[in-house]
This record gives C-alpha cells, structure tokens and sequence, in this order.
C-alpha cells in the first residue's frame, strides 16, 4: 500500500488506529494518581478552600500529545517506506541481475541493497520479480521463478558472493533458454568487464527497459601477485577506480590468521596499480601463508602463498655422498640455503627436468656437451647457476663462467707467496649484495682469478680488498650465471664461515627470473583442501570442487569445480588465487541501457523507526508531565540539577596538577629554592610515582642531611629549563620511544653545565642491567664511555658508607669512566650521568599525604632503608663531587706529612 | 514511629525526671494541701515542730516565740515542718490523630507526651507531690511508683474514650493533646476542669511535618482514624493558608489557657524531649514567678 511517496510495508498495522477513539475514552477518565499522606491537622483546614481545584480529567493537551504518541507509534509500526521513484511502468515483472563474483564482495552489501531497492520499487508497480545471479553455481536458480517482493527481499538478504568471476555469457544463455520476457530489467554490477559486459547489457536492453547500477570496489580490491624478493615479498594490488590519494594496507598472515607484517601502499594518482614492498626476515617470510588486502573482503583480496612461491628450489648438482660430511663440498650450500630454499640434490642432467629456481654446482671441470646446451638454455630462460671454484675449475678451461679465467688459481699467504691472505672488501652499491655487512675477520687464501677485461668491473658482485674479484655474475637471457672465485668448503677461504655467504647466496638463488611458477612437476592431480568463499575467508572445500589434473593446473581459472585455495598434490600444496589476472573495469556502456552509479542510487528509507523513535520521546515528555503534576519533578530537578553541578564541579576542579604549572613559574621556583626534576613520560601513573620518589628523597635528605629540597618539579625535557635543577631523574617506560632531538640537544647542554642526569629503566635483571634498547631510547645523548660504579667509587662513601647500589631492584649503576681522557672529561671527573635499571624511585617513593611508603620492596623496611642511603649518597656526589675522593687520601697525606717532619726531624 | 513499649518511654522518663531534679513546688500551692500527709522534713507551715532559729529582723515581732526565748538572751522563732502535698493529674489525648508520626524516625506525638507526663511526675513525686492520670481508674499516689502509674494509667486509655469528669478534689492538671478538634469543643472540655484545677498546664505536641507543610503538587490527605479524605490539586497552593490556621490555633490555645488561668505550652517531637520540660515544670516550682 503507498500513500504518495510513502510506502507502508505491514499496512495492517494501521488498523490500529480504529482504536484511538477508544483510548480518547480511556485516557480521559484517568488522571494521573495523587500522593497520599496522613495529616492529623488536617482538621485545621476543614473550613479551607483550597485556591485551585485539581481538575478531574486529563487536560486536552496532555491527551492530544499521547494520542499523536500512539498514532506515531502505529504509523511506525506499518513500516512506511519513503520511495520517491517509486512510480515504475513494470508489465510482465521485474527481473534483477546481480552479479555476485568476488567482485562484488568488497561492496557486496551495497550490491544487495541496490538490488533490494530495486525490488521496493517493484512490489507496488506489480507483476512478478524474476531474480537472476551471474556467477555460475552448482545449482543455478531459474531465472523464470516468480517471485513476490518479500521472498525476493529475502533471497537477496541470504546470497553470498561467489569466489570466481562471474560468467555473464552462461547466465544470458540461460536467461533466453527461460524465456523470460520482463518489462523492466535492473542489472546490479560490479562494473567489471569480464569480457562480457557491453554485449550483456545489449542482449539486456533487448528484451526490457534496462537500468544498470553500478557499484565498483572503491580502493584496492585484487591482488594480482605476490613474490618473495631479496628483502621479503613483492605483492602487487590494483583498483578499479582512480581516486586519487588512496592509501591501502596489506597485511601478511600466517596460516593461524596471525598478522606477521602489514604495509600501507599509495597508489601514485592515474595509476590503478601499486606494489607493496614487504621487508620480512627470511624465517617470518617461511610462516608467510597468505596475504591480504585490509577491508577488501573478496575472495581476489586474498592472495595465498603455497610452497613454490615462498621458497625458491634449490637443486644441488652432482654432490657425492661422502664419508667425513663436514668436508663435503656441498655442506656449507646446504647449510645455509636450507631455511630459505627448497633443496635438491640430483644430476645435473634430472635436474634440468626439475621445476626449480637455481642449481648451485660444486667445483666441476668440464660440462658434458649435451648438458652445457640444456644448461644454457635453462639459464636463459630464467635459471641461476651458481657455480664454485675450485683446483678443477682452474685446471680446465671451462666456458661456462662469467668472465674468462687465467688458467691457474692464485695462491696467497703460502710459504710461496710473499701476498698475505686478503680480506673481503665492501660492497660496492651497484652490487646485488650492497647492505650485507663485510665480514672482516674472514680471509681468502686461495682464488681463481678473472682474466682482465673492460667488462669485468661491471660483472663483479664482490671483491678483495686488493681488488681481485670474489664473485662475478654475468647477466644470460632471463637468467644469471654466477661463479664464486673459491670453494664452496673453507678449503680456499674463510667465506663459507661467515653469516655473509648465508645472505650472498639468498640473494644469488632469487636473482633469476621466475622459473619454478610456470614449469611444474606435471604429474598427478591437486586436491582442494581449504578454499576461500566470496568474502575471502579460508574454509574446508564444497562438495562440488574437484582434483584438477597437475598439468592443466597452471592454466586452471577459479571456478565452481575449482574454487580458489590452496590443493595439495604429490608435489607438495599449490596455491589457486582469484586475484590474477585482475579483472578490468567497464565503462563504454551502450547506449540504450540507462547507468547509475552507486553514488546516485536512490535508496528507499524506511521511517518507521524515526517514527516509533518521536513516539518514545513524547511517551518520555509524558513521563515528565505526569511527573511535574505530581509534584515529583522539582525534586527530581534538585537532586539531578546537584548531580550535574556535581560532575561540573569536579570536572572544573579536576585539572592535572602539571598543567597548573606554566614553563615560566616552574623556572622561578626552581630558581629560588634546590628541588629536583623528574622528565615528565606521559605516563601518569609513572609520573607520580617518580614524584613521589623524589618527594620522598627530598624529605630523607630533609631528615638527615643539611640539604633540604623542596618539592620536585616534572619537567619537560624540550621546554623546560633544565640548568636550574641539580638533578634530573628520568624514569623510563615501559614502551618509551627515543627522546626527541631538541629534548637530546637540551640534555647534551644540561650535562655539559654539570648537571645530573639518572636514568632508570627500571627492569634491572640478573645479568641484564638495563633495558636493551636503552642506547635507542637515549640515541644522541653525548654519553663518553660509562663504566659500572666500583665498589670503591665515590659514591659508595660520599655520605653513608654503602656496597650497592639497590632500589626496588638490585642492579649496578653505570656511570661516566673517570678513565675518559682529560680534555673530554667535564666537572673534574665527576660523573653527569647514572643510568641503571633498579627502580629506585620507587623504592623512595611516599604518599605525601600520609607519608607511607607508596610501594612494596622485596626485603620491606631494611632494603627501602639501603636505597635511601642510596640515594643520599647520590645527592651528595651530585652536590659535592669527588670532595669526599679526595678526604679519602687525609690519612695518607697526614702519613706523608708526618714522614717529611720526621725526615726533617732527622735531618 | 510505631507506638513505642512502655518500658521504654519509662527509662526514658526517669532520665529526664533525674534532669529536672528534685521540683519544690510553690507557696501558692499549699493551697490544694492534700491533708494528713507526711511531713516534708523542712520548714514551713504544718502542725509538728521542726525547729527553733534565731530571731532574724526579717521576722515580725509576733513570729517570736516568747516561751523559748525566755530561757535566754537570744530571741527565737518556732518553725513548723512543712507538710503540704499537691495532686498533679495528667492526662494525654487517646485519639488515632495524636498517637501517629509522619516517618519512622520521628517519636509519636503521644508517646511523646506520655515520656513527658511521666518525667514531670517522677520529679513531682520525688519531691512529695501525688501524681495520677486524670479519668485513670486508680487514685494518684506518690513516691517512686507515681510516674509508672501514671504511665500505665495513660496507656489504658482506648481512642474512643470521652474527655474524663473533672476530679472531685482540687489538683492540678497537665493536659497534653495536639488541640486540633474544634476550639469550642476544647472550651467545653477544660472549662469544667479548670473549675477544680486552678492550676494547670496545655501541651501541645505536634509532628514536624504539621508545622512544617512540606507538601507540593497533587495530594490526597487523610486523618489517621477517620475516613474521610481531602483531594487538593496543589497542595502548595494551601501552604500560606494552613500555615495561618495552625498558627491561629496556637494564639487560640494560649488564649484559652490564659482565660482558665492556665499555661500553654508547644513542641514538637522532632526537637529533644527536654526541651518543653523546663516550662511545663516552671508553672508549679516555688521558684516560679507566677503568684
């Protein structure tokens, strides 16, 4: 039923409003009830007329206001509907294409929305609505099935994207075969191409008014590939819409659905691709199962890593089983490829049948002919061969290498040779293997040397520090030859020791192209074991998705038999993605269809929730009237006017107590009288008890010393004036990020005028004595080199003699090596800085209102007293310096005196 | 405030009692001498010797007492014990009206009166005088069980009962009610009474809220014990109204009171329970300045 633009979807409901006349009855014999109350002197007033007799009825207003209540609440109860263009000319029904490929699960709530406002618009113009879906199914609706607008409504609520593409071509063929013959047709797309989209909406057009809606991803919604490279993994996205300045997140998962690395990627503006350069550690990169584009639920937004992808293969040419395995040449290859690489080890010849990526080859003399062939073309079409030297290579002249070799090895270091061995040098930038560190301490004693050539700088990849090459590469079709100048044992060389040959062989075995992705062991047939739905989301596979055939599996398509997952095979779990190739984007629509995009779909509301909503608030009013005629509501008011001047109290009262304090006054009072500083963190709970802490230092000091500091001040590190205050405590949290540069130039000056600056990390542990990341967190600071304090050290005997230096934890105190050389050392050797982990703030700290301890100690009163004196000791080398080192000499100085007199005695 | 147990108002009487001391009553009071009772131990106008004093100047010539001052130089006066004895006799409306309280906290306004009734006896009775309840079955007594009697006498009283016949001895007499019913009615009640009791006094004891009106917005009112019921649409509309009555009640009653020689005395029970007991006590003291 619709009453101009308003539709009422349960127009039954409105029959409630026969019965507002009957309540007009009720509610007029009723008043509200009054209070009772006893009174015994009510007798006084017996000859009283009361000034305003309550009225008997309900007044008018009262009435009229719950009556629009009520009707409110019936009209919302019908479910009115605003549908503005809802006059739609429909003979012979509506039919409603949705196209519900992974497409469309990015937006697919939107896709179902447009749709549904499709079939409001339906209900009332009449005649059946036909439903149809593009993506092929198991079981495919017939579109012919007729429908009512509720039953449609809910088909559309209960559909799912399908995780492949959707086959427009099928769908229209079964569209004819129904012989379906609709006035309107309402295409809600994804605006996707798929090869059929402009020939679809003409055969569309062709049998009704078509209108197509269409509703495109709006950022990244496909993953198109994903590799691993040097560093990582390369994974690249794309877009259907060029909105520029799009920013999105890509997110590595492991199998658990763990996130283990995530990357923001901008697309550059007009460019509907963009890569995302993951910089993962290689044993991360291993649990890497999957990637996934962040708030893109589509089965396309998943990309899913299987074996070959993650790790490349690795074949070992020709190794020998050997009695000594640590003198096997190929130990070292293993060793340090076996994390990253998938390794086998067969004849060169089987090899080359392998899928793999690189073949890693011993030192070998000569290639047998028909292998050299097939080595070369397997190089050319994307393999690496790395090869190693050795006394063979270097007898033979092979012309499998880089750069042609001089027809002997050079030998350095022997008793021969008057060269010492060479060190490695570093790695030139142009090099593959630039940002892997020098190992310095490896030498080369024996190498095969390049004859010189113009090209041989260019070839080079490594080198001696004399200048010899170490590792030449030359570039061959899509591939790589590689030869190593020395053994692949440490026969000839330290290398193979070091943590760099581990990093020079990764990045050897990735230089190639791809090769293992497109030449698969085609043996046997994949089994889908877990398969992704529409919305991209890992689930066990459906009845319908069959094995697929190892050798048709490289060109295999998402599809209802094979959906998108991962399968497993003899040759180990293979990966089927839906993101690849991307789909494109469709926007030559012809001409007779009419086109609106999503943004200006008009979607139908329904007011009936506004509606009951009004109704509730007046119910509320009514409350409140019947309240105030009662004569509850002034009370009420007070007791809720006294909550809110109370909340509004406390919040204007309530202010932190630093920001009370401006930079300026701070500096005044610090000026005036000694007080100590904290670096306020941030952290508030931190920051009091480190007040706290020196509150209750200075009140020690107070006790027992003639230094009696006044309260400390929090102070920020950049603003403040740190020159004022003797000593500058900073408590460390637990998550502190390093100090910023103007607060680390503000520290550098303060410590130079001889301030004090302590540093606790406050996670003191056996053997640890401060945070690890401590030399980050205090990066910049001019620190010369520290030393742990002695137990001789000044500040073991400046006030209290003292062996440690505890606070709620027990670990040393490092403080500026009085070692540091003269013209460097400031304040006359007396150390600026202390940093140390055993929390002694909050071994000091105390409730300055009760005075209390704030926090427990392991060893309660008599480890609180330690750290105090800790702590007064601490002040008093701040305050005196080495006065006490050198009151420690009197004995000897009054010895030495009293030895001059006696000597002058005897003279 | 249920009505409380006697036990309780009793212990509570006796400590205000023990406040008030020991009451001696006035000169004027000999006059509702009861005879035959003991003597007082004290001087003052009876029959037996109490002592012979020195002649002060004070004195008239004609109190000396020749035959003893004869055996000496000195004068001297015969004093006389004093025996006199008064009867006080209490009486605290029954009505539902007046044993009630507006909240659990506050004391009812009977029992009040009744903890008051029962203290001034107790300090009567310490000091001789002979304490009952008026219209109470039993005859006034003294001695350290007059405040009880006069506290179970009262409790016996039903709601329904009429206001009781003056004594036939004179006495005086402590009414305590809120004095709500009608003005007359009061009038014909103590008018009787005040015939045989020159001396009396009206406590008025009223709850808070009765003096208060702390009513607001839709009230429908009733009077404990009656039926009748009084709708007002807003009771603040009233406020200024009943707070004129009560108070014209209050200048009525102290009119009354002055019109039968009598005193008027207020309170209410959210103050302390002491604080009416020096006036109701002051009336009949020697140390009072009423003739």
């Amino acid at each position: 039923m619709n009453l101009g633009p308003l539709l009422f979807l349960q127009p039954w409901a409105l029959l409630g409003l026969l019965a507002l006349p009957l309540l007009w009855l009720l509610l007029r014999a009723t008043p509200p009830e009054p209070k009772r109350f006893a009174l015994p002197s009510l007798a006084l007033l017996d000859d009283l007329k009361p000034d305003e007799e309550t009225p008997a009825r309900t007044p008018w207003w009262l009435l009229l206001l719950r009556m629009v209540a009520l009707a409110l609440a019936i009209f919302g109860f019908a479910r009115p509907t605003w549908a503005p263009n809802a006059q739609i000319n429909a003979n012979g029904g509506t039919l409603i294409v949705v196209d519900d490929g992974w497409t469309s699960g990015e937006r697919w709530r939107d896709i179902v929305r447009t749709a549904t406002a499709a079939v409001d618009e339906s209900s009332q113009a009449g005649g059946p609505i036909h439903v149809m879906f593009t993506a092929p199914r198991e079981v495919t609706r017939d579109p012919s099935e007729a429908l009512d607008a509720e039953s449609a409504r809910q088909l559309l609520r209960n559909a799912r994207p399908a995780p492949w593409l959707p086959d427009r071509v099928a769908a229209l063929k079964k569209l004819d075969d129904s012989k379906l013959k609709p006035g309107r047709v309402v295409w809600a797309t994804d605006g996707f191409d798929h090869d059929s989209a402009g020939s679809f909406a003409r055969a569309l057009a062709a049998k009704g008014g078509t209108e197509v809606r269409v509703t495109r991803p709006k950022n990244a919604f496909a993953i198109t590939s994903a590799d691993s490279s040097a560093e990582g993994a390369r994974v690249s996205v794309v877009r259907a819409q060029l909105i520029p300045g799009m920013t999105a997140d890509v997110i590595a998962e492991t199998a658990e659905g763990a996130s283990i690395a995530s990357k923001r990627l901008t697309f550059d503006t007009g460019s509907g691709t963009a890569e995302a350069l993951f910089a993962i550690p290689a044993a991360a990169l291993n649990r890497v199962a999957r990637f996934r584009i962040a708030g893109s639920p589509s089965a396309g937004g998943v990309w899913l890593w299987d074996d070959t992808a993650r790790r490349p293969h690795v074949g070992l040419a020709d190794t020998r089983d050997e009695a000594q395995p640590l003198l096997s040449e190929h130990y070292y290859v293993r060793k340090a490829l076996q994390p990253y690489a998938q390794l086998t080890e067969k004849k060169l010849g089987n090899l080359l049948d392998s899928p793999i990526d690189a073949i890693v080859m011993g030192d070998r003399g000569t290639i047998s002919e028909a292998d050299g062939d097939r080595l070369n073309k397997w190089i050319e079409d994307g393999g690496v061969l790395i090869r190693f030297a050795g006394p063979r290579l270097a007898a033979q002249n092979d012309p499998l290498t880089p750069t042609q070799l001089r027809p002997t090895s050079r030998n350095l270091g022997s008793s021969l040779s008057w060269e010492t061995p060479q060190r490695i040098a570093e790695f030139a930038v142009s090099s593959p293997f630039f940002g892997i560190p020098r190992p310095t301490d490896a030498v080369v004693r024996q190498q095969v040397l390049a004859q010189p050539s113009a090209e041989l700088d260019s070839l080079t990849w490594a080198r001696l520090e004399d200048g010899t090459p170490l590792v030449t590469a030359a570039r061959m079709g899509r591939g790589e030859l590689i030869l190593f100048h020395v053994t692949a044992d440490p026969d000839w060389s330290d290398l193979p020791y070091t943590g760099a040959f581990v990093e020079m062989l990764r990045r050897s075995v990735v230089s190639g192209g791809d090769r293992s992705r497109s030449s698969v062991a085609a043996e046997g047939a994949l089994t889908p074991i877990r398969t992704l739905d529409g919305f991209g989301v890992l689930g066990p596979p459906s009845s319908a998705a069959q094995p697929i055939a190892a050798e048709t599996f490289a060109t295999a398509r998402p599809s209802p038999i094979s959906p998108p997952g991962m399968y497993a095979g003899p040759g180990g779990e293979r990966a089927l993605n839906a993101g690849a190739p991307a789909p494109q984007a469709f926007d030559a629509w012809p001409l007779d269809v009419q086109v609106t995009e999503q943004a200006n779909i008009m979607e139908r509301r329904g007011l009936g929730g506004w509606l009951i909503g009004v109704a509730l608030a007046i119910v509320a009013l009514d409350l409140m009237i019947a309240l105030a005629f009662a004569g509850r509501f002034p009370r009420i008011g007070k007791a809720g006017a006294m909550i809110t001047i109370f909340f509004l109290a406390t919040a204007a009262l309530y202010q932190p107590p630093a920001s009370a304090q401006s930079s300026e006054t701070l500096a005044r009072e610090a000026a005036s009288k000694l007080r100590f500083a904290y670096v306020k963190t941030g952290d508030t709970r931190l920051d009091t008890v480190t007040k706290a802490g020196l509150w209750g230092l200075s009140y020690q000091l107070g006790l027992r010393t003639s230094v009696e500091p006044e309260p400390p001040h929090g102070v920020d590190l950049a603003k403040d004036s740190l020159e004022l205050y003797p000593m500058i405590y900073y408590a460390v949290p637990r998550e502190a990020r390093p100090l910023p540069a103007a607060a680390v130039a503000k520290v550098n000056a303060y410590l130079r005028a001889g301030g004090a600056f302590v540093v606790d990390t406050r996670d003191a542990a056996p053997g640890r004595d401060v945070s690890a990341n401590l030399q980050q967190l205090l990066s910049g600071i001019d620190a010369p080199p520290l030393q742990p304090a002695t137990a001789t050290h000044v500040l073991t005997k400046s006030y209290y003699l003292i062996k440690s230096f505890p606070g709620r934890l027990n670990g040393r105190l490092w403080i500026e090596s009085g070692a540091a050389d003269r013209d460097t050392r400031r304040g006359d050797g007396v150390s600026g800085l202390f940093i140390g982990g055993s929390d002694w703030a909050g071994a000091w700290a105390i409730d300055n209102q009760t005075g209390r301890p704030l926090l427990t100690m392991d060893g309660g009163e008599n480890a609180r007293e330690m750290s105090y004196r800790f702590g007064v000791n601490l002040v008093m080398y701040i305050l005196t310096g080495n006065y006490k080192e050198d009151q420690v000499h009197i004995p000897d100085l009054l010895e030495r005196l009293g030895n001059e007199r006696q000597r002058g005695n005897t003279d | 405030m249920p009505q409380a147990p006697l036990s309780q108002l009793k212990a509570e009487a006796a400590a205000l009692a023990d406040d008030l001391g020991t009451l001696t009553t006035r000169a004027r009071a000999a006059s509702a001498a009861h005879l035959g009772s003991a003597g007082r131990r004290r001087s003052g106008t009876g029959e037996n010797f109490w002592q012979y004093r020195r002649h002060t100047t004070e004195d008239g010539a004609e109190r000396i007492d020749w035959r003893r001052s004869a055996r000496e130089q000195n004068l001297f006066v015969r004093e006389t014990e004093l025996e006199t004895a008064r009867t006080f006799l209490f009486w605290v409306d029954p009505s539902p009206g007046f044993r009630w309280s507006s909240n659990e906290k506050t004391i009812q306004k009977a029992d009040r009166a009744l903890v008051l009734s029962m203290a001034l006896a107790g300090a009567l009775s310490r000091s001789g005088e002979r304490c009952g309840a008026l219209g109470g079955g039993r005859g006034p007594v003294s001695g350290a069980r007059a405040p009880a009697r006069v506290g179970e006498d009262i409790s016996n009283f039903k709601p329904g009962d009429l206001f009781p016949p003056p004594p036939r001895d004179r006495a005086a007499a402590v009414v305590c009610s809120d004095f709500y019913s009608p003005l007359d009615e009061w009038r014909q009640r103590l008018t009787p009474l005040a015939a045989k009791c020159r001396d009396g006094v009206l406590l008025q004891v009223c709850d808070p809220i009765e003096e208060a009106y702390p009513f607001n917005g839709r009230v429908r009112f009733f009077r404990p014990g009656q039926d009748r019921e009084r709708l007002i649409g807003r009771a603040e509309s009233i406020r200024t109204g009943y707070l004129d009555k009560f108070a014209q009640r209050r200048q009525d009653m102290t009119n009354l009171a002055g019109e039968l020689g009598w005193r008027f005395v207020t309170h209410v029970t959210s103050e302390e329970a002491r604080t009416p007991l020096g006036s109701l006590a002051y009336g009949f003291t020697a140390d009072g300045a009423a003739a």
